[in-house]
């Protein structure tokens, strides 16, 4: 991350993702009558630039660690409310997380690239590195020392499970039969090994019935 | 059936579809099928997995090496778009209606419905997993020290398995 910081400068103001007052405001709040200031568009280059370094990093897993310090704090092209927003989004919808989450930012972030590119550039390096480990770590006839650093890499990612799982316990308590809900999907998956979609549909309309917005439980 | 990459396309797509929660949510139910269909054994599944985690980007780039085991270089795009496709074309539409009407109350709800369940396929993700690898004293040290580290938010993320893959080969 060595370019030098530039501000988002002219070339008309960008159709997509208008700053409104409101943002920061909270997730549910919008204020009445909030109104939306032009912002320019932020340059293509700087944008795939910082994208590609994102995707080229190493974060085990989760670049978001790189972005919001890059494109919130940095750059400022996305307020931390808009962040938080996406990273909901990513988990409202099905499939990898951050891929939904980095397809929000896109439409957020104040350039014209077309999301498919974003995205190109953000996947690229990891695809890449990953495609030269399947063919290098996984074929049979590779090298003694790699046996040895898969069989430490085993019990770490272990490890790594279990700390993700913790960041997001409090979250699951927090919502309705969230615990009971926890220990069926457990349970039907990983002790009566049932097909994912038998225990995830009932699961997930029940949920989703429990914790319905208040304005639909009125 | 024998035509792998229909295979992949077939599973990813569906994994893609129904996997709420992010990619470590739907790993028991990726090893079992992945398995199953003679792609990988068990525990070069999960060295596959750990391998993720030390690869920049996502994590969700799993399907990558389960795609290349299966049918090569064909299987790895095959897994990857088959996988990222719906997702892409799902949060593409829904992005552009939540720009426009700006309601929040629903991909609130719908976050906070999951998670329950995201942390039931987490943990039978970690009872799975577990079974596999840690099967002595040295492999329990291992997944416990990379919780405290992890835990501690100290060190950079990349690095923990990085570590592990070193004390394996010294020591393993």
């Amino acid at each position: 991350m060595t370019e030098t910081v530039e501000a988002p400068v002219g070339g008309g103001a960008c159709e997509a993702a208008p700053i409104r007052e409101s943002d920061g405001a909270g997730l549910s709040e919008q204020s009445e009558g909030a109104q939306e200031t032009e912002r320019p568009c932020a340059p293509a280059h700087s944008v795939l630039w910082t994208l590609f370094l994102c995707g080229l990093v190493p974060t085990g897993g989760k670049p978001v660690v790189l972005m919001i310090p890059e494109m919130v704090e940095r750059r400022r092209w996305l307020t931390s409310q808009q962040f938080s927003e996406a990273i909901a989004f990513g988990y409202a919808l099905p499939g990898p997380v951050l891929i939904s989450t980095v397809v929000y930012l896109a439409s957020l972030l104040p350039t014209r690239l077309p999301m498919l590119l974003c995205l190109t550039v953000f996947l690229l390096p990891g695809a890449v590195m990953l495609l030269g480990m399947a063919a290098f770590f996984l074929d049979s006839g590779r090298p003694w020392w790699v046996d040895g650093a898969v069989r430490g890499l085993g019990p770490a990612a272990v490890g790594m499970l279990v700390s993700s799982t913790w960041s997001v316990f409090p979250t699951a308590l927090s919502a309705r039969l969230g615990l009971a809900t926890a220990a069926l999907a457990f349970s039907g998956v990983a002790l009566f090994k049932l097909e994912l979609h038998f225990v995830l549909v009932p699961l997930a309309l029940l949920s989703l019935f429990l914790n319905r917005p208040k304005e639909v439980l009125a | 059936m024998d035509w792998p990459l229909l295979q992949l396309a077939l599973l990813f797509g569906r994994l893609s579809l129904i996997g709420f929660g992010g990619n470590d949510a739907i790993l028991a139910e990726m090893q079992r099928q992945t398995v199953e269909a003679g792609w990988m054994t068990s525990v070069r599944f999960t060295e596959a997995y750990a391998l993720s985690r030390v690869a920049p980007g996502p994590g969700g780039l799993l399907p990558i090496m389960v795609g290349y085991q299966a049918a090569g270089l064909a299987g790895a795009v095959v897994a990857i778009l088959s996988y990222l496709g719906p997702t892409i074309a799902l949060a593409g539409a829904c992005a552009r209606y939540l720009r426009e009407s700006r309601d929040q109350r629903w991909p609130k709800a719908i976050r906070v419905a999951v998670t329950p369940i995201s942390v039931g396929l987490l943990v039978a993700a970690i009872y799975v997993l577990a079974t596999l690898v840690i099967r002595d004293t040295a492999g329990a040290a291992i997944a416990v020290g990379t919780v405290l580290v992890m835990l501690t938010g100290r060190v950079p993320v990349a690095a923990v398995p990085l570590a592990a893959a070193a004390v394996g080969v010294l020591f393993l």
